[in-house]
C-alpha cells in the first residue's frame, strides 16, 4: 500500500516565512518546501527544501510585483515544480497573495499537484488595506484562479490576523501573524495527514468547507501538567477567540483534533469532546480525530475548527480577555496553555457553470453549489 | 377591422420563444406563429453575452415571421431574474371628500400614493397591483367609495427589478433591432396563461420553474398578493448532476430528462451513459441520480413554501399549487411539491387560447403565451399606452379587476 505523503510549499515571500515556521510543528514526516523567485528572500527561508523559479527571467531579483512575472517564473520551471509534488497524497500551497510570485505562480503549482493525483489545500493571506486597492485587486483576481485549482481554500485576512495578535510594532506583528499561521498550518497538516486511532481525513475537512460556504473560525491550544484536558477545553471554550463559546454554539459544523503523546488517556479525549459538545448546537455535525504521536512532551494540544455563516462577522478579540484562561490552571499545577488563531475565510469551490455568473446567496448560502454536497450527502457509496 | 397582432418574446436561459397572436372575430386568441431556438448567451434568466443573445433573438423572430406571415416591428417582452421582487407599499390619504363619504378621487389618492414606491435608485417598479384598502387603518375593504372614514390606505404590490438588469434584455431586442413595446415580469405571464379564474378567487400558487429561474406569485381572494424570483432552475440541476458524476453538461441534461426523477426511486439498474467525443462513457446508480436531484428541487421547493408562509399566505390559498415552466416535466414533482405544500398540485399548461399545436401546448410555453393574451387585453382595455397597465390587468382591485 502506497504510503501518504505530505507535501507543504510555501510560496513567494509570506509563504516561504509560513513554511518556514510550520516546518517544525509538523509531527510525521512531511516536504516542506519554499518556492520564489528572489534567491535572496529564498536563502533566509528555513526550510529543508528550496527552489528557485524563473532564475532565467528575473535573474534571481524576485517577480516585482508582476503577476505574469510570477506565472511564466512556474511555467519556465514546471518540470522541476511537477516534480516536487509527484506521488504525493497531499499538497498544501501557501501564499500571501497580491505579489508577484505568490499570486502567479501559486495556481501553477496547484494544477501541477491536482495533474499528479494529489489532493490540494490552499492557503491564501489577503494583503494588508493599507497596500492599497492595487494590490487588493491583484489579491482577490489571484484568488479566483486559486479556488479553480485547488481542492480546497482557506482565506486569511492579514488586517484580521494582525488585529488578533494584539501586537502594534510592525516587525514583531509580521512575526507575530506568520508565527500564528505557521502553528495553524501545522496543526492542520499534522491533524489530516498522521494516521490517528480515529481518523480524521481531506475528506472531513472539504465536507466542512463547502458547508460552511462563508468564514471559519479556528482556535488552537494546547496545555500540559495535571488536568491538562480539562485546561485545554476551558481554554479554548474560555478563548474570546470563539467569543467565549459563542461560536461553538452557532456552528453548524465543528472540527476537532486531539493530538498528544502515548500518555493521552481515553478519559482525556472524552473530557475535551464532552466539554465541547456540551457547548454546541443539538444540530451540529461534530468531527473528530485523534493523533498520538511519539513524544508530545507531555502536552495535549487541541485544533478547533467552526463554521461561521457568512456575513456573521466576529469582533476583534481583546487581548486581556483572552488571558482569563489562566483559571483553568488552578490549583497550583503546571498547566499552561497557548492559543492561537486565525479568521479563516473558506472558499468553496465547485460551481461548474456557474462559474463566472453572479452567485445565488440566500442565508448566507451560495445556492450554485450542488445542493447534496451542502447537505453533506455522500453520492457513490 | 381586425387588431393587429401581437408577438410576444421569452429570452430563456434554455429556449428563446416567439409567439405571434391574433385576435379572432369570435374574441379567441389564436397563435399563428411560433420562433423558438436554445438560447445562446444567457444565464439564471439574464444576457450574460449580448452580441450572442441577439443573434439568437433575431433568429427566433425570423422564424415566428415566415410562420405567421406577419412582419415583427415590436414585440412584447417577459422579464426576469434573481434580482426581481415584490414588496407591499403602504399608501395612506385624508379623506377630504367631506360628508359625502370617500369619493373617487380619494380612492385614485391614495393608489397615487401607494404606488410612489420609494426603492434604491438602481430599481425600477416593473408591476404595481393594489391589494386591500384601509378605512381608518382598521376596516378592510375591497371598495371604498361611498364609505365614511376619515383616512383612506391602500397596500400596493410593487413588483421591482434592478434597471441595469432589465434593460440588459430589451437591449438584446432592440440590437435586432425591433422595438420593445412594453416588458412584463413573466411569473405575472405564467399565471394569467395557466390560471382559471376560480383558482384566482380561491388563492393559488404558481410556481414557474424555468432554466435558469424560478418564478411565483401567490393569489388570494382574486389578487396577487405575493411575488418573487428565485435564481435557480432546471440548470442548477444539470449542473449537480453533472458535477456529482463528473460527467458534460450535454450528458447530464439528457441523463436528468430521460432518467431523472425526484419522486420514490425505482432504485435498481444503472443506467449507462455512452462515450462520446472526449468523454469516455460510464454508468451512474440511479438511485444516486435520484438523490442528487431529489435534494435540489427539494431545496427549491422548500425555499418557496417559506416565502409564502412568511408573508402570512399559505391559508389563503385554497386551489393549492400550480407547476408550470419547463421544469415542471421533472418526473416526480408534481408529488414532492404536494408533500411539502400539503395540498394539491397540478401541472398547468397554457389554456384559453387556440393554434397551439400538440408540440407547443406544454408547461414551457405558459410564459409566452400568457404574455400574447396580456397584450391584448391591454388592447381591447383601450388604454392607449400599454406602459402602467399592468397593475389594472394583474389582479388590480378585485370588484373591477375581477376579470384578468
Amino acid at each position: 500500500m502506497m504510503a501518504s505523503t505530505l507535501c507543504i510549499i510555501g510560496v513567494g515571500g509570506a509563504g516561504s516565512r509560513v513554511a518556514s515556521r510550520a516546518a517544525p510543528l509538523l509531527l510525521g514526516a512531511a516536504h516542506v518546501v519554499a518556492v520564489n523567485t528572489d534567491a535572496r528572500e529564498l536563502d533566509l527561508a528555513d526550510t529543508p527544501v528550496k527552489v528557485l523559479i524563473g532564475a532565467t527571467r528575473t535573474g534571481g531579483l524576485g517577480a516585482g510585483g508582476a503577476v505574469a512575472t510570477g506565472r511564466l517564473a512556474a511555467d519556465d520551471d514546471l518540470t522541476t515544480l511537477r516534480a516536487l509534488v509527484s506521488e504525493q497524497t497531499l499538497v498544501v500551497v501557501t501564499a500571501g497573495l497580491g505579489g508577484g510570485t505568490g499570486s502567479g505562480a501559486m495556481p501553477a503549482i496547484l494544477r501541477a499537484a491536482h495533474d499528479a493525483g494529489a489532493l490540494t489545500l490552499a492557503v491564501v493571506t489577503l494583503p494588508f488595506q493599507f497596500e492599497g486597492p492595487k494590490r487588493q485587486a491583484a489579491a482577490e483576481e489571484a484568488l479566483r484562479a486559486v479556488r479553480e485549482s485547488a481542492d480546497a481554500v482557506v482565506v486569511m485576512a492579514n488586517d484580521r490576523l494582525v488585529e488578533e495578535v494584539g501586537e502594534t510594532g510592525m516587525k514583531a506583528a509580521c512575526e507575530r501573524v506568520d508565527a500564528v499561521l505557521g502553528r495553524s498550518l501545522a496543526a492542520l497538516c499534522n491533524l489530516i495527514a498522521e494516521p490517528g486511532y480515529i481518523k480524521l481525513d481531506f475528506a472531513d475537512l472539504q465536507q466542512m468547507i463547502r458547508q460552511s460556504g462563508g468564514t471559519c473560525a479556528m482556535a488552537y491550544a494546547e496545555a500540559s501538567g495535571e488536568d491538562r484536558a480539562e485546561a485545554a477545553a476551558q481554554a479554548l471554550l474560555d478563548s474570546t477567540l470563539l467569543e467565549r463559546g459563542r461560536l461553538v454554539a452557532q456552528a453548524k459544523a465543528l472540527l476537532v483534533g486531539i493530538m498528544g503523546g502515548p500518555d493521552l488517556a481515553v478519559r482525556e479525549v472524552g473530557v475535551i469532546m464532552d466539554a465541547i459538545r456540551s457547548k454546541a448546537g443539538a444540530e451540529c455535525r461534530t468531527s473528530m480525530g485523534t493523533y498520538i504521536g511519539d513524544d508530545a512532551g507531555g502536552s495535549v494540544q487541541v485544533v478547533l475548527l467552526a463554521t461561521e455563516t457568512r456575513g456573521d462577522a466576529t469582533k476583534p478579540v481583546d487581548k486581556d480577555e483572552g488571558r482569563t484562561t489562566a483559571k483553568a490552571g488552578r490549583r497550583g499545577t503546571r498547566a499552561r496553555q497557548t492559543e492561537l488563531q486565525g479568521q479563516l475565510v473558506l472558499q468553496p469551490s465547485g460551481r461548474g457553470r456557474f462559474r463566472n455568473v453572479e452567485p445565488t446567496i440566500f442565508d448566507g448560502e451560495d445556492f450554485d453549489i450542488p445542493t447534496y454536497v451542502r447537505r453533506g450527502i455522500t453520492i457513490g457509496s | 377591422m381586425a387588431q393587429a397582432p401581437i408577438v410576444g418574446l421569452e429570452i430563456g436561459t434554455s429556449k428563446v420563444i416567439a409567439l405571434v397572436g391574433e385576435m379572432r372575430d369570435d374574441g379567441v386568441v389564436m397563435i399563428t406563429g411560433v420562433g423558438e431556438r436554445p438560447s445562446t448567451g444567457i444565464r439564471k434568466g439574464e444576457i450574460n453575452d449580448l452580441a450572442n443573445a441577439t443573434l439568437c433573438v433575431q433568429s427566433v423572430l425570423a422564424l415566428a415571421e415566415e410562420r405567421s406571415n406577419v412582419e415583427v416591428r415590436e414585440v412584447l417582452l417577459a422579464v426576469s431574474g434573481g434580482h426581481v421582487q415584490g414588496l407591499i407599499n403602504h399608501g395612506t390619504v385624508p379623506v377630504i371628500g367631506g360628508d359625502g363619504g370617500i369619493q373617487a378621487d380619494d380612492v385614485a389618492d391614495a393608489l397615487e400614493v401607494a404606488r410612489a414606491v420609494n426603492l434604491p435608485p438602481e430599481r425600477e417598479v416593473l408591476h404595481t397591483i393594489s391589494q386591500y384598502f384601509y378605512i381608518d387603518d382598521d376596516t378592510r375593504v375591497t371598495n371604498p367609495e361611498g364609505l365614511s372614514g376619515a383616512q383612506l390606505s391602500v397596500d400596493m404590490l410593487a413588483i421591482h427589478g434592478v434597471r441595469n438588469r432589465l434593460n440588459n434584455t430589451v437591449r438584446a431586442v432592440r440590437n435586432v433591432p425591433v422595438e420593445v413595446q412594453d416588458v412584463a415580469f413573466s411569473g405575472l405571464c405564467s399565471a394569467l396563461s395557466v390560471l382559471t379564474a376560480e383558482q384566482k378567487r380561491n388563492g393559488v400558487v404558481v410556481i414557474d420553474l424555468g432554466g435558469g429561474k424560478t418564478d411565483y406569485v401567490v393569489y388570494a381572494e382574486g389578487v396577487v398578493a405575493a411575488a418573487g424570483v428565485i435564481g435557480v432552475g432546471g440548470d442548477h440541476v444539470t449542473n449537480d448532476v453533472a458535477l456529482a458524476f463528473n460527467i458534460p453538461t450535454a450528458q447530464a441534461e439528457v441523463l436528468k430528462r430521460e432518467s431523472g426523477t425526484v419522486g420514490a426511486s425505482a432504485g435498481g439498474a444503472d443506467v449507462v451513459l455512452a462515450p462520446e467525443g472526449s468523454f469516455a462513457g460510464r454508468s451512474v446508480s440511479l438511485k444516486d441520480l435520484n438523490t442528487v436531484m431529489h435534494a435540489r428541487v427539494d431545496e427549491l421547493l422548500t425555499m418557496i413554501r417559506r416565502r409564502v408562509a412568511q408573508e402570512d399566505l399559505m391559508h389563503h390559498v385554497g386551489a393549492g399549487v400550480v407547476l408550470t415552466g419547463g421544469s415542471a416535466r421533472t418526473s416526480g414533482i408534481v408529488g414532492m411539491a404536494e408533500g411539502l405544500f400539503e395540498m394539491p398540485c397540478r401541472v398547468g399548461k397554457p389554456r384559453n387560447v387556440d393554434g397551439l399545436t400538440a408540440a407547443v401546448n406544454g408547461p414551457e410555453y405558459a410564459t409566452v403565451s400568457g404574455l400574447v393574451q396580456y397584450g391584448f387585453k391591454a388592447a381591447r382595455d383601450q388604454s392607449p399606452p400599454l406602459k402602467g397597465l399592468l397593475g389594472r390587468l394583474f389582479g388590480g382591485k378585485p370588484p373591477r379587476g375581477g376579470a384578468s
